[in-house]
Parts: C-alpha cells; structure tokens; sequence
C-alpha cells in the first residue's frame, strides 16, 4: 500500500549511519531510518535497543557522534529541541507535558500566545480560543477549548499533546508509547486520529511495546537490537513472532510458557464484594495451584477488587474466607499477615522504594524476623536476601545496589521476592509484565509457574488478553464493576472473552477486530 | 576536534565541581578551611577553652538536629522545635520549682515528646502538611509559654539543676556526653532497628511502604515524637545553663537544625541521609558560629551570613538529588 516508487513520495526525512556514544555504552551503531510523508513507521525494540536515543537524536535532545540526518532531502543538524521543532518534528512523550491548571486552548498555544493588536504583552485569548477551535474540529476532539486540562480523562489529554504538535504544523510526528495509558476503546479514537493525520500526508514514528496494537497502524516495523539496526519490513506481511524474535534475537519457544499444576483445595473464597460505585457483588474462588485471571477494560474495576481484597483500599461490605475462616483485612498488613501479597501494576510509585538496595527492598515485609531483641541482625537479613535474589535470578552488580538501577523486569523480581520473604501463599498481581520488556516477561511467567508449583495460588489482574490466556487457568471478566463471564483459558476464544469485557453490546468493530482475533 | 576537546575538558570540569558539591567530600573542606582561617587570625581559636565552647555548642545544635533529621528522612519538618523549647523551659522549671529537680527533667523532656506526638498524629491522621502543622504548633507553644509565665523569665531554680549545662565529666561538658549518647542511641535506631528501616522506606516511597505492610501513620506520629524528645531535652540543657525558665527560647532552632540536617547531606525529598552526615554538619555550622564570634563580626551580619550558608546548603541539596 505504500508506494514507495511514487515520485509524489519523496523521503520526508532519512538518518543515516546514526552513531551515538555514551560513557562506556555504544548506544547507536551506524543506524538506518528512514520515513514517507503518510507513513506510521514502528519503531521497536527491547528496552535499551536503542530506540529512545534515536528519538532523543532526532528531537534535538542528544546530538549523534556520527551520522547525517536529511529532512525533505537536504542535510540538517539538529542541536536544540527547538530546531526540531522548525524543522517540523513534533514529539509526544510517554508522560504528559500538559499544564492541569490551564485551559486547553491555552495548553496548545503555550509559549506561543498570540498577541492582541500588536501589544506584545497582552494576550489574545479570544482568537487563541478561536484557533484552538478550528484545530480541535479537524481533529473531531469532542473537548472545548476553555476546558481545564485536569478536567479530561487520560485519553483526552493525549489527544489534546497530539492536537498541539499538530498546531506546530508538524510534518512529522514521534509518538512514545501512546496507547500505554488507554482502554481499548480510547485507542480506537487515537487510531481514528492517527489515520486523519496519515492522509494530510503527515509521518508518523510510533513507538509501542503493544506489538498487536501496533501492528494495526503499522505500516512499515524497524526494529533495533543493541544500538544495531536489525531490520526494516513491512508489518502486514510480518507475523508478531517473527518481530518479537527479531528484537530479541535469539528464538522465543514460547511467549506463554504455561505449565499446568494440580489444582489444590479452596484458599481464598470471596462474597459478594462490593465498594460502589467501583465494583458490585463480586463472587469467586481460588484455588491452591492455580493462576486466575481478571480481564477488563480501565475502569472495569478489576485492579480495584484485587486492591481491595490485599487492604490497599477498602471496601463496603462483603465476606472474605482464607482457608475456609473469615478474614478480616482492612491495611496492607493485615493481608500480609494472612498471607496476602499484593504486587502493584506500577512498580516505581507503589512497588520499589528506589533508593533503598535490593536487599532492603527484599527483607521490608519480613524485617521482622531478623530481629532479636529488637535488634536487627544484618548479616541474617543480608544472607535471606541473597538467597531469594539467587532463586529469583535477579540480575544485579550487588545486594547493596539500589533497586532505582535494575530493569522493569528484575524490580518487578525484587518485589516477589519479598513477598516470597514473608511467606505469602497468596499472590495477586496488577499488570505483573507492564512495562517489562519480551524476554524478561517470560522470565516472570516462569515465576509465576514457579510459585503455583510450590503451592501458591496466584491472581492476575491484566488488560493483556493474550496474557491471561496464555498464562491463567481460569478466567474472569469485569465490566462496568461487575463479573460479566467466567471462561476456562483453555477453552475461551478471544472474541468471547472480548464481548464479555465489552459488556455483551458493543464489540471493536473498527479496525481492531481483525487484529484482537489473530 | 579542538572543539570536541574543548567540550570534554567543561564536561569534566563541571562533573569536578558537582562530586565536590554533592559527594560528602565537600564537608570537610569546608571545615578545614574555616579552622585554617580562624586559627591564623585569632589566636584564642586554637585553645582549650575555645575547644570546649565549640563542644557545648556543638552539642545544643546536635540535640536538635539529630531530632529534625527524623521528619525531614520522612520528607517533612518540624518548624515547632523552637516553640516547644520555650514551653519546656517553662514548664520544665515550674515543675522544678515543686517537684525538684529530677522530676522537672524527665517531665521537660515528656513534654517535648507530647508537643511531637501530637505533630506527628495530626500530620499522619489527617494527613496534612508539616509545614502547616508544626508551623501552627511553633506558635501555639510559644504563645503557652508567654502565657504561662506573662513573659517573664523563671528564677529561683535549684542550685544542682546548673550541672547540666555547666559542669564537666573529665575534660567533657556535660551536654557534649549527653549529645554523644544521644548520637549513639539515633545510629542505633536508624540502621539497626525496623522503626529506622520504615522511616528509610516510607521516606523513599510511602505507598511502596504502606503495600509492604508497614503502618505508615505509626512510623510518621513516632518520628515527630522523637523529634519532640530531643527538642525537650535540648531545653533542659539550655534552661540549665543559663539557670532559668525562657519562654523565648530556641527561637532560631528550627532554621538551625534544618541546615545541620541539610548540610549534612539529608535529602529534604525524604528517605535518604547518613547521621554522620548530620554529625559533620553540625560541626560545620557550629564552626562558622564560633568562628564569626571570634573574629568579632556583627551580630546582625551573623544572622545574614548564617542565613546565606542555610540557602546554599538547600541549593546544593536540589544539584545532589536532581535527576539526569
């Protein structure tokens, strides 16, 4: 569909021989990119493949030690953000760079403000309000410009970054990670939006570590291994395997590597759990030995039963049974104490104390039993430490190093270990690979293998279908607060599954269909 | 490439002046620096009397510092140390004045820790800033001890109550023995007992903390507690030396004690510093103090150049924490 022989479709830009170093690390090695006005060029890769530097090269935030960057075929050096953004290059952050307090309109035209009447310090609100207007019914953004930013939702607001790169007239446009905060529902508005751009003859750099969304906006996939430039395919004719194995480079045998265990006697028995308006009547059970599921959109209420069941937040009424005796749980600690370990979706904010070392993450739940007489004994604590960091294989220079210095996957590890260090026989996980690249996700599934082998029971809160299928027994699906379908993972398709979130009535009829049912 | 060159010398040198600013190296530096300045110019710098000045001073400014460094590891403050100082000193010599001297101690110090359990509940129940709380309680005490006393001092105190803050154990003064003890029993807490691995922990990351089971509110009302503690002993100490109960006590304790902390290396995010760090800072601060008196500066200037040093040591702080 691309065609790259039409003289109408020239090059927009092309970086050649891109070589870039950092003290000690060869972050580039002579990288290729190259980009057609209307194009979505994915651009992937495992965490520190390289990706991030080659996007920071081209926004002006690091300059290459090596190479030559064309824009519309003449040669251009970039040193500074703003150069970039003359030259047309737009860049959307994973993190929002808007201001909560200011108005939309405001936000799009920030440290462009229009002057009144040629005063150069007064500010025109109302044609700012009015431009701002005209752009947001191009982009059909069902927001007003005198909306306050902290007013819209996650996917507004990344809609409105997007309508204000747009505003630069930007002929190209970086996009990190832009589906990572959204339901799948928001994703088709952003997806509408990314088609609207493509015909205005925009190109578009889409980074995602979500290879099925991608791969349905995609139309051509670079992908980086080690600051090395691997391949540049076209991503329809390309299976997600082939890309994964790519990145990775060695052959994946699996991504789900599921092994099943026999399903033990009841531990935990919840009733009719309820915290309205965030989830009603919510009735299940789980089993020594087994990896239960809970899918949903955001806003399903699916984290916030399992946040509720391990006393991070409470709830109104219902029963809670471990081990056929009723618990009462109502902080973290009490969950701890039965047993209970929760492991949240956002390892930096809830998970890791970042500037404290691996061991003393490790030990925290247990600190305990290091103690005499009140008194903590180092040596014990540091030799259980090693000990789980060993079982768990967890990458790190030293058990003194601090947890702020370890990958996504080997923090998500330090948390387990300590809730392994505290004897939790009850595991429930948010999002447990958010974040974390390929190869250390299967990691972690093994870990979680691991633990039902040994007799754990194990919940997985996730908005990755193929994950809970791959790797859960069990199934349950929320919508709108409520259990809308329990399915075995062997057996459910995911078009059932998807219906069942969706709420039975409206299911992905756009675009995304073909691509959820792969 | 002369260019390329150029870049990497400022690269280097600028990595130079941040390691010199935010490792620890930079403290004793500076200390020796000022002992050199000041022995050279006067020569009642370098005697033993000086020595023990220094000393005694060094140890008020250690009570209070050691104590704020507990709610700043929990990125939060105590503004009221001052205030609760003055209601302690009052309080304190009242109760002497009745009970005797003994009980008037304990009591001062028990009341100190009441002012800081009741700083560290208000600010972990309702979960409201340090800043407001302390700063509402600084004034709240202060206004208790003009009170109580209609702004008088408090005379008449026992003879033997004076041993405190005048007399020596050897060559040391007594505040000097109380401060060291006081060092040791902190060390002792911070990285040897769970309440000092949870203040790290919830300092660092409270949520991270709360979902590893800790009772974040107990930590926080028992850190401020502390805090309280040893503001009402550094109050028994002073009252002590100048044998009399001072509403206006401790009136730039606070301010002190905040720059000791931070000086000393205390992030004011919370979760990170070292008590050697503090120990060096205090050293630092009460150096320049006592070398500002020696060499006869204003005492008004004194104020301005403390005040200087305070707001460099918080800017050092923002370079040391800053993330690249």
């Amino acid at each position: 569909m691309l065609d790259v022989g039409n003289k109408k479709r020239d090059v927009i830009l092309r970086m050649q021989n891109i070589t870039k170093r950092f003290p000690g690390v060869l972050a580039l090695s002579g990288v290729h990119f190259d980009l057609y006005p209307g194009e979505v060029h994915l651009l992937v890769g495992e965490n520190g493949a390289g990706k991030s530097t080659l996007i920071k090269i081209l926004s002006g935030v690091y300059r290459p030690d090596e190479g030559d960057i064309f824009v519309d075929g003449k040669r251009v050096t970039i040193q500074r953000p703003h150069q970039a953004k003359e030259l047309g290059i737009s860049t959307i952050y994973q993190e929002f760079a808007l201001i909560p307090h200011l108005t939309v309109a405001e936000n799009v035209f920030l440290g462009r403000e229009i002057s009144a009447n040629r005063i150069p310090f007064l500010i025109d609100n109302k044609s700012i309000d009015e431009r701002c207007q005209v752009l947001l019914e191009q982009l059909k953004l069902p927001v007003k410009p005198k909306q306050y930013v902290r007013d819209l939702n996650t996917a507004e607001k990344q809609l409105v970054e997007i309508a204000r790169a747009l505003s630069t007239k930007a002929k190209i446009l970086i996009m990190d990670e832009p589906t990572s905060t959204l339901t799948s529902r928001e994703i088709e508005r952003l997806f509408d939006m990314v088609i609207q751009l493509k015909e205005q003859g925009v190109g578009i750099i889409y980074i995602s570590h979500r290879l099925e969304e991608a791969k349905i906006i995609g139309d051509r996939a670079t992908v980086l291994r080690d600051g090395k430039h691997i391949d540049t395919l076209a991503v329809k004719k390309t299976g997600i395997d082939h890309l994964i194995s790519l990145m990775v480079g060695e052959k994946i045998s699996e991504r789900f590597p599921k092994e099943r265990t026999a399903k033990g006697p009841e531990v935990l028995k919840i009733r009719n759990l309820s915290k309205p308006p965030f989830f009603h009547d919510i009735t299940f059970s789980l089993h020594k030995g087994e990896i239960v599921g809970f899918a949903g959109l955001l806003g399903s209420g699916k984290e916030r039963v399992i946040r509720a069941i391990s006393g991070v937040e409470g709830f109104s009424m219902g029963s809670i049974k471990i081990d056929g005796k009723p618990a009462k749980i109502s902080s973290s600690r009490d969950a701890i104490t039965y047993g209970i370990s929760y492991l949240p979706s956002d390892r930096k904010e809830e998970g890791a104390i970042l500037r404290m070392s691996v061991g003393q993450n490790v030990t925290l739940s247990s600190l305990k039993s290091y103690c005499s007489l009140g008194i903590l004994r180092p040596k014990k604590e540091i030799h259980v430490a090693h000990e789980f960091a060993e079982r768990l294989q967890i990458k790190m220079p030293s058990i003194r190093t601090l947890v702020e210095y370890l990958s996504g996957g080997n923090q998500q590890k330090v948390i387990i270990a300590r809730s392994l260090c505290c004897r939790s026989k009850i595991f429930f996980f948010d999002e447990p690979t958010q974040g974390i690249d390929v190869g250390a996700k299967v990691e972690i599934y093994h870990l979680l293998n691991e633990l039902v082998k040994q007799g754990a029971a194990v919940l997985i809160a996730s908005s990755e279908l193929p994950e809970l299928m791959g790797m859960c027994d069990r199934i349950f699906a929320m919508y709108h607060g409520q259990i809308s379908g329990e399915f075995n993972a062997q057996e459910v398709s995911q078009e059932e599954l998807l219906r069942a979130i969706f709420g039975k009535e409206k299911f992905l009829e756009v675009s995304g269909a073909d691509a959820y049912s792969h | 490439m002369g260019k390329n060159t150029e870049k990497n010398t400022s690269h280097i040198l600028l990595n130079f002046t941040k390691n010199l600013f935010t490792g620890m190296g930079f403290i004793p530096l500076l200390i020796l620096l000022l002992v050199v300045i000041t022995a050279l110019n006067q020569k009642n710098f370098a005697t033993f009397s000086n020595l023990q000045n220094i000393s005694r001073q060094f140890s008020l400014l250690a009570l209070i510092a050691v104590g704020q460094m507990f709610p700043i590891l929990m990125a939060g403050l105590d503004l009221s140390q001052g205030g609760v100082m003055g209601a302690v000193s009052v309080l304190s010599t009242l109760a002497m004045l009745e009970y005797g001297v003994i009980p008037g101690c304990i009591l001062g110090i028990l009341i100190g820790g009441m002012f800081g359990l009741v700083n560290g509940t208000l600010i972990a129940l309702f979960n409201i800033s340090p800043f407001v709380v302390t700063l509402g309680m600084m004034s709240f005490a202060r206004g208790l001890a003009l009170m109580i006393t209609n702004g008088q001092s408090i005379y008449g105190l026992p003879d033997s109550f004076s041993y405190l803050g005048t007399e020596y154990i050897g060559p040391f003064p007594v505040p000097f023995v109380i401060a060291s003890i006081i060092f040791f029993i902190s060390y002792i807490i911070l990285h040897r007992t769970r309440f000092g691995r949870y203040i790290y922990a919830t300092g660092g990351n409270e949520q991270a903390a709360r979902i590893s089971g800790i009772n974040v509110k107990l930590i926080k009302a028992c850190a401020y507690m502390y805090c309280g503690l040893l503001a009402g002993l550094a109050s028994v100490v002073i009252s002590s030396r100048v044998n009399s109960g001072q509403p206006n006590l401790g009136t730039g304790a606070p301010l002190e004690s905040i720059a000791a902390v931070v000086i000393g290396g205390v992030s004011l995010f919370g979760g990170e510093g070292k008590l050697r760090g503090v120990f060096l800072g205090v050293i630092v601060l009460s150096l320049i103090s006592n070398s500002l008196n020696i060499l006869n500066v204003n005492s008004y200037l004194q104020m301005m150049i403390m005040a200087m040093v305070i707001i460099l040591a918080v800017i050092v702080d923002r370079f040391r924490y800053a993330k690249d």
